[in-house]
């Protein structure tokens, strides 16, 4: 048995090690809010829901478009003042700013650019681990939809 | 010792009587598991323990009035065909043996001996006392008659640890790996979503400039937000 423990201690020790370390990691995720940002084109061209929409696609069904393809997944950790520009196409970009947070929700401002200017400025409180979708921008002759995403 | 004893005995049983008359070789005695030296260490203190009476004055007394007539029997025994030994016993009519005559005429003089088993197993430990006496008895017979390997119910615990050791340390590699993939923020788990929250967020401020329109659908308290910019679009079913 005291084998079992020794050997058990070296293969941990390491890990130990790191939980022993993590607050000064953990401190740092918590100042911080992991900002996701899925671009999705909607489209009444096919009728067919993008895999990876899955976890989604009940909410996307709520709007009048047939077929979602996902175009792409961005994804960053913004620090509470802090912000992160994500690009999007057709020279679109979203810029996030997470302006505060608590236990509960995390208050992000929202900004949409396009080639000729703002699409749209909204602050909005998200609740932890939560999200919610912009949408509008006309591509492809369909429109994108921005699901935001905030967790923490 | 004889070439006809070499053979009856088994090598484990060769090395005992080689080690306890000191003949082995360097090499034997290298070999010889300190464990089981202790073991014999134990056993021979638990033997030698045992609080003999002085038996054989009054043992043999007990012989010399059964009135064996061995001089007789010895005397008369070349007449007597087949091996001596047979043919003086044969002279003497003891149908049971010498042995049970002398081992009668002890427990006469000393009363039953009681069983050893129980205190050797006691003294040597692993097992309990009682009953597990017979197992241990019947631990060092089958170990006499295997002759080979390790005295198996020295290593019973010693094999249950190297298991339990060797699953032990199975677990700690799973756990090992099980927490270095959720402790640590792992490319490969960037792309997980886990649980998320459909949730109405709220508003605080929104604007979309002059040259747009937006809409807020909401759907119901289990769905998200959705901000659309948009006003020549009709977008909720």
């Amino acid at each position: 048995m005291s084998v079992f423990v020794i050997i058990a201690m070296l293969l941990l020790s390491p890990l130990v090690g790191q939980a022993y370390g993590a607050p000064d990691k953990a401190n740092q995720v918590a100042e911080s809010v992991k900002i996701k940002v899925w671009t999705v084109l909607a489209t009444n061209g096919h009728a067919t829901i993008d895999p990876d929409l899955k976890p989604i696609a009940k909410h996307l069904g709520n709007l009048k478009f047939s077929g979602f393809d996902l175009l792409s997944k961005q994804g960053a950790s913004i620090d509470v003042k802090g912000e992160n520009r994500f690009k999007l196409v057709g020279q679109r970009s979203v810029l996030v700013t997470v302006l505060s947070r608590d236990k509960d929700r995390a208050r992000v401002r929202v900004q949409v650019v396009g080639p000729k200017g703002k699409l749209l400025d909204t602050t909005v409180s998200i609740r932890r681990n939560g999200f919610f979708m912009v949408a509008g921008p006309p591509h492809a002759g369909g429109v994108l939809v921005l699901p935001i995403f905030a967790r923490y | 010792m004889s070439d006809r004893m070499k053979e009856e005995l088994s090598p484990s049983q060769l090395n005992e009587l080689r080690h306890c008359d000191g003949l082995e070789t360097a090499q034997e005695r290298s070999n010889v598991d300190g464990e089981v030296l202790l073991a014999r260490v134990e056993l021979m203190a638990e033997l030698c323990d045992l609080s003999c009476p002085s038996l054989a004055s009054a043992v043999m007394h007990r012989l010399r009035q059964s009135g064996l007539p061995v001089r007789a029997a010895f005397s008369s025994g070349p007449e007597v065909p087949g091996p001596m030994a047979q043919a003086v016993m044969g002279a003497l009519g003891v149908g049971r043996g010498v042995g049970a005559v002398v081992a009668d005429a002890i427990v006469a003089e000393a009363g039953a001996a009681p069983s050893l088993w129980a205190g050797l197993s006691s003294t040597v430990g692993g097992l309990d006392e009682g009953e597990s006496g017979l197992d241990l008895k019947n631990a060092l017979y089958a170990e006499a008659v295997d002759g080979s390997g390790p005295i198996s119910w020295m290593r019973a615990s010693r094999r249950f640890g190297v298991v339990g050791a060797v699953v032990g340390v199975g677990i700690a590699v799973a756990a090992a790996l099980m927490l270095s993939i959720v402790g640590v923020d792992g490319p490969s788990l960037e792309g997980a979503m886990g649980p998320m929250l459909a949730a109405p967020v709220d508003i605080e401020s929104l604007d979309v400039g002059s040259q747009n329109t937006v809409q807020v659908l909401q759907f119901g308290l289990d769905s998200p937000t959705i901000i659309f910019i948009a006003s020549d679009i009709e977008v909720g079913k």
